[in-house]
């Protein structure tokens, strides 16, 4: 019976011109942007693999140079990426995917395109899962609001109970009829739009497709548990709404709602209650800590001077070339401990900030499924606040034994050296170089991303159950006339 | 086959139907006359369960439509004024969906075409979208719907007006051949004429009551006529 109204349903939609074009509509910009983003990613990954290359190959051949230079001169890291950021960039654009790591300082990622966009930017790109996220639910919206109030209205509402229709075979025929239409409009183009993105993307590297066909599987589970709640609350609303016309109205303010005004609202509210310092007020703040270090590149600073005699006290000797070590090396070492304090404590808050702004806008996303569906999809495909937090924190750490090595080498190398001279004299090699390995980090496993998105995928699975239940609730006390 | 037992319904506090007892017998044609609002598609909705009795028992094939809601609906058709049907699909796809919600998804084409025929609907029509029908044809559907469903009691509130009368004659000449087939039909009607012409029992109603209740074959058109005036104006 259900099958029978389904079939029904399904006839009359794709008959409706309006449909039909709306569909394809959809289609075009789906195959579009995903074919696009495809390009610019297959562009993006080759920039970032020829760069990676480099960037080592420079490293290990600088030839013979003063170790501490070479900390200066540092590397760069490139977040990985895996295919599935082309079909959601989610914050790439405002994370940023290439950190310089250094001595002396803890960057923060660059080549954040958000920067030189305006605050419209935060519309975004029209990506595939801005479609899905979005879009589609509209479509939804559009063939369901009138599927129960139009045939009450029409009086066919009527005549379909008077030949001893029960109402349940009425509301899940019809939420099967537009889960076939949607099915037949997207299972095909998102199956063309994946192989065309696979045909242009390439093969990629095995470090970018761990987990990879899990991460899909698990995307398209929250997706269709996404544009389901939006069929069940469409054909609730559509139930209770005394007029088609009032239910579009309260159909449309919950798309706004969902999609448009929490999501702002719980960032705006979230830079309220935890606010985070400007680039500027960080760097300063940074710069104020650090200046309390022992300034090994300034001899005649009080701070190394003050460095230099309790150095000299402990090992009970008059010079620093006495010293059991290199002086230049303690010097940097001493100065590079100070500064890891002075960024976990301030770069440390901002993160935490950061990661508690996180919390709050995804604890809203139990009003929204929108950004319960945005958090999952974004840390599948490796676009999230969490694993950008996790690229930042692998840069940090690459960089602390960076300057370890290169340290190590000043220490053990320029004993009884003065510090002009291990300065600007002294020279290290290939060995050195290659004691500081390849900067080696992979996008996060599935496991990890469940384990952080367990509050959306719980929001999801809550929204869906409920909007079942009140489906079924209000179908069996469905009014028959206006 | 259509029984109503001291039916009473009540809507906050205006009694719509004050205790009506009724019986239609299969074959027969009954005809409920009254003005608006006297309580005739009230009867009509008590049997199809549209709406709950406040007391009193309206039975289908001897079934209460209120305990069985399902069972009584296979039994019985629905004509209302103006028959419902989907406008994007054909005559045939609309009797197919409404057939099958009723339980019988067994009928071909063929079939389906023979039942259209059979309810007097043009040759060209059935594969034509509903959209563009008359009143008269989508009325047709509706017999169609009923017969396809092969139902033992049919209810009908005003399904002739607007018909011309070409229209509605043929539409009294289906009832009576329904009827002739054994089928109980209660017709909420304000045609005098036509409840005397294929009715086999008249009744008139007034303020929930029935005041009235003679078989046509007793009285003359004319008489039937002030019989109904007599009554209204008390």
């Amino acid at each position: 019976m259900i099958w029978h109204v389904a079939r029904k349903e399904l006839t009359e939609i794709t008959r409706d011109g309006r449909f039909l074009w709306s569909a394809f509509i959809i289609i075009v910009l789906l195959l579009t942007s995903l074919g696009v983003a495809a390009s610019r990613y297959g562009e993006d990954r080759a920039l970032r693999e020829a760069a990676t290359r480099e960037v080592r190959s420079q490293w290990l051949n600088q030839g013979v140079k003063g170790p501490h230079s070479a900390a200066h001169y540092g590397v760069y890291a490139f977040k990985p990426s895996t295919p599935l950021a082309l079909f959601d960039p989610g914050l790439n654009d405002y994370t940023g995917t290439v950190t310089m790591l250094e001595a002396h300082k803890e960057n923060q990622a660059s080549y954040k395109p958000a920067q030189d966009a305006t605050s419209l930017q935060r519309f975004g790109d029209l990506s595939g899962a801005m479609i899905l996220q979005l879009l589609i639910p509209l479509l939804i919206i559009l063939l369901c609001f009138g599927m129960i109030s139009g045939e009450r209205e029409e009086g066919t509402l009527r005549q379909l109970l008077s030949v001893g229709a029960k109402r349940s075979d009425l509301v899940w025929g019809k939420a099967v009829g537009v889960a076939v239409t949607l099915g037949l409009v997207l299972v095909p183009s998102v199956l063309v739009g994946a192989v065309l993105s696979g045909l242009i993307v390439g093969e990629s590297d095995p470090h970018d497709m761990i987990d990879f066909p899990a991460k899909v599987a698990v995307l398209a589970g929250g997706y269709l548990a996404y544009l389901a709640i939006f069929v069940v609350v469409s054909l609730t609303v559509s139930i209770m709404a005394k007029s088609s016309r009032t239910a579009l109205t309260i159909l449309l303010g919950f798309w706004i709602l969902n999609g448009l005004l929490l999501p702002r609202a719980a960032a705006d509210v979230s830079r309220q209650l935890y606010p985070t310092p400007s680039a500027l007020e960080l760097s300063q703040a940074i710069r104020v800590g650090r200046d309390r270090g022992p300034h090994p590149h300034e001899p005649n600073h009080p701070n190394h001077i003050a460095f230099r005699e309790k150095l000299l006290a402990t090992y009970k000797v008059e010079r620093i070339e006495d010293l059991p070590y290199g002086f230049f090396g303690l010097a940097l070492e001493a100065d590079e401990t100070h500064g890891f304090k002075v960024f976990d404590r301030h770069v440390g808050e901002l993160n935490r900030r950061y990661a508690m702004q996180n919390r709050f806008q995804q604890a809203i996303g139990v009003l929204s499924p929108f950004i319960a569906v945005r958090s999952l999809s974004s840390a599948l495909a490796g676009t999230d606040v969490d694993f950008a937090n996790q690229f930042a924190a692998a840069g940090e750490a690459y960089r602390r034994n960076l300057v370890k090595v290169t340290n190590d080498d000043l220490k053990r190398n320029t004993v009884g050296w003065t510090t002009f001279d291990a300065e600007w004299r002294y020279k290290a090699g290939d060995d050195v170089w290659k004691r500081v390995p390849a900067f080696d980090f992979d996008a996060p496993p599935l496991g990890d991303i469940l384990a952080r998105n367990w509050l959306p995928i719980a929001v999801l699975a809550a929204w869906l159950f409920g909007g079942v239940v009140a489906l079924l609730s209000v179908s069996r006390r469905m009014k028959i006339d206006v | 086959m259509l029984k109503a037992e001291a039916l009473r319904k009540d809507y906050n506090g205006h009694m719509a139907l004050k205790g009506l007892d009724l019986e239609i017998k299969p074959g027969e044609i009954y005809c409920l006359l009254g003005a608006n609002g006297s309580g005739k598609s009230t009867t009509i909705n008590l049997f199809l369960d549209f709406i709950k009795p406040t007391s009193g028992r309206a039975l289908v094939g001897g079934l209460d439509a209120k305990q069985h809601p399902i069972e009584t609906k296979r039994l019985l058709a629905y004509i209302p004024e103006i028959v419902m049907l989907y406008r994007n699909l054909t005559a045939v796809e609309n009797l197919r969906y409404f057939s099958g919600l009723a339980g019988h998804s067994e009928y071909s084409d063929a079939d389906l075409l023979a039942f259209l025929e059979r309810a007097g609907l043009p040759g060209h029509a059935p594969h034509k979208r509903v959209g563009g029908y008359s009143k008269g044809m989508r009325q047709k559907v509706g017999i169609a719907i009923a017969v396809a469903k092969q139902v033992k009691a049919l209810l009908l509130d005003e399904p002739t007006s607007g018909l011309d009368p070409k229209a509605s004659n043929e539409f009294s000449e289906l009832l009576v051949q329904l009827s002739r087939d054994g089928v109980a039909i209660l017709m909420a009607t304000h045609d005098l004429f036509r409840a005397k012409e294929c009715g086999t029992r008249v009744g008139i109603m007034k303020h929930g009551v029935l005041v009235g209740d003679l078989a046509t074959q007793d009285i003359g058109h004319a008489d039937l006529e002030a019989l109904y005036l007599k009554h209204m104006h008390d």
